[in-house]
């Protein structure tokens, strides 16, 4: 029964060896302890001596050849006995790969010397200064993308200005709309530009660049949530009866090309509230330290577009009918939606309304667009079985959540609002 | 003003054996014939022992080894000066003194192959386990030897450490302690010119390691490591001296390793063929051989006897060994504690149910 020798972990930790010398021809007799081979490791050149005795009867590796550790190296066996061993699909491949394949290309000795973090390659990515990754930044240019001519294939800042100019990058051209002038909306920003993608420690990731929109939703949502100790308030009004309010009106708009949603009846409950307690159409003056009670009523919509939140608003809403609401809505969400609104449309809000239920979902706590002190969530209105005077009854049930800043408003006033809310919601004749 | 010299020390050099083979009378030691034999049988058993290692590691039947080739005299020569009573405090090359103390070859292969039975000290013995982390058995060794002195117990401490260790804090720290309390040790530097790859003369600026025991105010000798002769004379002396309440000594043992440092290691990138072929020369078995050959106790016939015998022994342990040995993952976590605590065990049960899921999916 011939003997399998597999090279060993020779040194510590070491995973593979190229073989240097047979010191024993195939048929030469092996003494136990006898060096066979030499194999030299990443550490150093070892003889390897047979833990037996026997006939080398097989060499498995050429001279020259990298073997793994767990590789059958050489056989021993009886004089004359023939090898019928055959390495098994986890072993020799490896090696035949390795020695197949032709040498990595080596990447050019720069002429001049620079700082390290250029020169080092980051997984074999992109080589580039750190000035030159600021700039591609600022420009929206994925660097990953841009063509090198520098030493080493070293990207500059002339090669990302010339990648720009081209028109390669998509975000070349919004990046220049957006600095191009104070007319140019938050919607008009991309969401993201130059996304690409890389491997990173668990896998391969998508990097997307954050484009100025969504950055100043960012920068308002942490501002609201880090200055504002935020409470949610959550009611269930039942508005079976402004259903059919709506649904009759409904008609009556549509014959005057207007489209009638629930919106503009729960704006009118809003501000009917909001009059109740004006604390609520308010901001706190931080310089101050004073609540800065506002005597107009700007309604801001959240609207949920393409490009992400977008809050236009509907100036003194106060001052408008069922109908009038309905228009403005229409167009200030179309706009939205279109990336078409002006600057001053998205300006001076004094209260928010968030219709998230239309989406979806049973409740929400919703940030507060700072800053203002309050918003109201809106959530899709279900027919539910309620009981009515000792009888199950099916109800139009709309659930409506409000965030308001605890530091302003205690959470007693703020139930007092929100039934205020309820109140004219479930009588449309208070509206 | 005056200007007077406080303190001048001097630090001796003592080699008793020449390479020829010459003999200080006036120096030599008065040795038994027993000695002798015994002290070689034992340097003969360590080299037989050591290459056979470096062999199975080569083959891969052990995990990594650290050749001591060339150091054996020593080694084995002054731990064998050595009592019961005496503790040694060793290191990952001190394969010559274990033996010498009389650890089986069974348990040092067992150590090798990285089992836990392996490095336990038998019962009959009074030493430490061997210490991996450069110097750190120094400090420890100059406590045991204060313990044993306030214990008032007849035990003198040895601590091995090589060149390189003596740029550590804790040999400064250790001298130190043992200078100021006058402990009953003994520290034996095996200079063997080499810290890994680093050169004896980029370790210190200092013209020998001896003179530094001057500054902690106790003896320091340079000696010649091959020499048994000269190391059995200091050794003897030294133990004594700490035996006698008289303090500890330095001893500096000028050695070299024939081998690599480890089994992982290339001397040839730091070390040239011409210098390593002169120390082989300069072998402590050969120069043994020698001085035994003139005192007419050493032939061809007795060396063939002491070799074979000293192979048999080796074999005879590895096989034992390689029969005995059995590893399982839950020793990594056993012999830390008396009584497991919760997290080793949390951590032992998470180990057990990745080997399981492994095993499931190799079927």
């Amino acid at each position: 029964m011939a003997f399998q020798f597999k090279l060993p972990d020779v040194g510590e930790g070491i995973h593979e060896g190229k073989l240097v010398k047979w010191l024993l021809d195939e048929g030469a007799e092996v003494k136990a302890d006898q060096p066979v081979v030499e194999v030299e490791t990443d550490k150093a050149v070892v003889e390897i001596p047979s833990p037996k005795a026997g006939t080398l009867i097989k060499q498995h590796s050429k001279v020259g050849d990298v073997v793994k550790v767990g590789e059958v190296l050489f056989e021993l066996g009886e004089k004359g006995e023939q090898s019928n061993y055959v390495a098994t699909k986890t072993e020799l491949p490896a090696a035949t790969v390795q020695k197949s394949q032709p040498p990595a290309p080596k990447i050019p000795t720069p002429l001049v010397s620079l700082p390290s973090p250029a020169l080092s390659s980051e997984g074999g990515k992109v080589l580039a200064t750190p000035a030159t990754r600021k700039f591609a930044s600022d420009m929206g240019v994925g660097i990953e993308q841009v063509k090198g001519s520098g030493p080493g294939g070293r990207v500059t800042i002339d090669d990302v200005k010339a990648y720009a100019a081209s028109g390669s990058g998509k975000a070349g051209g919004a990046a220049s709309a957006a600095g191009g002038a104070g007319a140019a909306t938050y919607a008009s920003a991309p969401m993201s530009s130059a996304s690409s993608e890389v491997h990173e420690d668990f896998g391969p990731v998508e990097r997307m660049k954050i484009s100025g929109h969504r950055r100043a939703i960012g920068e308002r949502m942490r501002k609201s949530v880090y200055t504002m100790p935020h409470v949610t308030h959550m009611e269930e009004a039942d508005v079976t009866w402004l259903v059919q309010v709506r649904e009759r009106a409904k008609a009556d708009a549509a014959a005057k090309g207007v489209k009638l949603t629930y919106l503009p009846f729960i704006i009118k409950a809003a501000l009917g509230a909001l009059k109740e307690f004006p604390q609520f159409n308010a901001r706190f003056d931080e310089a101050t330290q004073e609540l800065v009670l506002r005597k107009y009523y700007n309604i801001g919509l959240a609207v949920d577009t393409d490009e992400g939140l977008t809050v236009p608003v509907i100036k003194d809403a106060d001052k408008k009918d069922l109908l009038a609401l309905a228009e403005e809505i229409t167009r200030l969400s179309d706009e939205a939606r279109t990336r078409k609104l002006k600057l001053e449309e998205m300006r001076g809000g004094t209260f928010t309304i968030t219709n998230i239920g239309s989406v979806g979902g049973v409740y929400a706590t919703p940030i507060i667009n700072y800053p203002e002190i309050a918003i109201l969530g809106v959530m899709k209105i279900k027919e539910r079985p309620v009981i009515v005077e000792k009888m199950v009854e099916s109800r139009k049930i709309m659930t409506l959540v409000l965030s308001y800043d605890h530091a302003m408003i205690d959470g007693g006033v703020a139930a007092r609002f929100m039934n205020a809310v309820v109140k004219r919601l479930e009588d449309p004749t208070l509206l | 003003m005056t200007r007077t010299r406080v303190f001048e020390g001097k630090t001796d050099y003592i080699q008793i054996l020449d390479e020829n083979g010459n003999v200080d009378k006036a120096l030599e030691p008065q040795l038994a014939n027993e000695d002798l034999d015994v002290m070689y049988r034992l340097m003969i058993t360590v080299r037989q022992f050591d290459r056979k290692a470096m062999n199975l590691q080569r083959q891969g039947r052990l995990f990594t080894y650290l050749p001591v080739e060339g150091q054996e005299a020593s080694q084995v020569v002054s731990a064998y000066l050595l009592g019961k009573q005496d503790r040694t405090f060793t290191m990952y090359r001190s394969h010559g003194v274990f033996i010498a103390r009389g650890f089986s070859l069974k348990q040092m292969f067992l150590m090798w192959m990285g089992t836990e039975q392996g490095g336990k000290i038998p019962d009959d013995l009074n030493d430490v386990p061997l210490e991996i982390t450069i110097g750190s058995q120094l400090p420890q060794a100059v406590g045991s030897a204060m313990a044993s002195k306030i214990l008032k117990k007849d035990s003198v401490t040895a601590v091995y450490f090589g060149d390189g260790a003596t740029s550590e804090g804790e040999f400064h720290e250790a001298l130190n302690m043992a200078g100021v309390n006058r402990a009953p040790v003994v520290f034996i530097c095996e200079n063997n010119l080499y810290a890994i790859s680093v050169p004896r003369r980029i370790q210190t600026a200092s013209k020998t390691i001896a003179q530094k025991a001057l500054a902690y105010g106790f003896e320091g000798v340079q000696i010649d490591g091959n020499d048994v002769l000269a190391v059995y004379a200091t050794m003897k002396e030294a133990v004594e001296k700490a035996r006698a309440g008289e303090g500890p000594t330095l001893i500096e043992c000028l050695t070299y390793r024939f081998g690599p440092h480890s089994t992982s290691d290339d001397p040839s990138k730091y070390r040239s063929k011409e210098e390593e072929e002169a120390w082989v020369k300069n072998d402590p078995v050969l120069r043994m051989q020698r001085y035994m050959q003139a005192r007419g106790i050493w032939n061809e016939a007795y060396e063939q006897q002491v070799l074979a015998e000293a192979k048999e022994m080796v074999d005879k342990a590895f096989e034992e060994a390689e029969a005995e040995v059995h590893v399982e993952p839950e020793d990594i976590f056993k012999y830390v504690y008396a009584e497991m605590p919760e997290n080793l065990k949390q951590e032992m049960e998470y180990l057990k149910k990745v080997e399981e899921e492994k095993k499931e999916l190799k079927k």
